[in-house]
């Protein structure tokens, strides 16, 4: 396995439609991700571009197997977090609406961990804004990894 | 004053403990919250060079003034995504 964390596309063209969002635009879930869901939760009729980022879980690590990913996340700080990063993008690019749900706690090998979706009435925006957001996630988010071994387990520090 | 400060991750883990109290002064600064967490658990002493401080849920200056009653939050190096 080597996934890595990098998947990102843009949906030029996309148009309305799509149902309303049922889901706040930042979340932690306990649960699994759903990607598809993320993406309507910014879909909207003035953009023509949808920019997604998903993390996925990495089966080794500096050469070592890794079974899984615990995270730990201090809740009420990173939604704050991610609230603020989307008014940064605002103030940077031309983008409608951001979206971010990390997990928490146990994410298995090729697991999804997060999943970011920015819309903008162009694709340039919609990608630039889309990759600040992970870089601004993994600076200052209050979300931290734990990698678990056959034998032990370590925090990584910074990513 | 007595100040919560509540720890996670590996910080945690190496104090054994998610949360401790410190008595400093009043008008205490950050800085001197972070003197006495390094003086009432010297384990984790070692790892606080490294870390960021927050309150009220936001990263604080380690010159920042201790309102009292507000817990501070110490923030390892961070590895979301």
């Amino acid at each position: 396995m080597n996934a890595d964390d990098s998947l990102s596309r843009s949906r030029a063209g996309d148009g309305a439609g799509g149902r309303p969002p049922r889901l706040d635009p930042f979340a932690i879930l306990d649960g699994d991700v759903d990607p598809d869901a993320v993406v309507a939760l910014v879909r909207d009729p003035e953009c023509g571009a949808v920019a997604t980022f998903l993390g996925t879980v990495r089966g080794t690590s500096e050469g070592r197997i890794v079974l899984r990913l615990e995270y730990e996340v201090l809740e009420e700080m990173a939604l704050e977090q991610f609230a603020h990063f989307a008014d940064e993008l605002r103030a940077r690019f031309a983008v409608k609406r951001v979206a971010i749900h990390h997990r928490r706690g146990i994410v298995p090998v090729g697991g999804v961990s997060v999943a970011i979706a920015v819309s903008a009435p162009r694709r340039g925006d919609a990608l630039q804004a889309c990759a600040a957001a992970i870089e601004s996630l993994k600076r200052d988010a209050p979300i931290w990894k734990k990698e678990v071994y056959p034998d032990g387990h370590r925090w990584v520090l910074g990513s | 004053m007595r100040v919560v400060v509540r720890l996670h991750a590996g910080v945690r883990e190496r104090a054994g403990r998610p949360t401790l109290e410190v008595e400093v002064g009043e008008g205490a600064r950050v800085r001197d919250v972070r003197d006495a967490v390094e003086r009432a658990c010297p384990g984790i002493a070692g790892q606080l060079g490294s870390c960021r401080w927050a309150l009220r849920d936001a990263f604080v200056a380690a010159d920042a003034p201790v309102p009292p009653g507000a817990p501070l939050d110490v923030i390892p190096p961070v590895s979301g995504g």
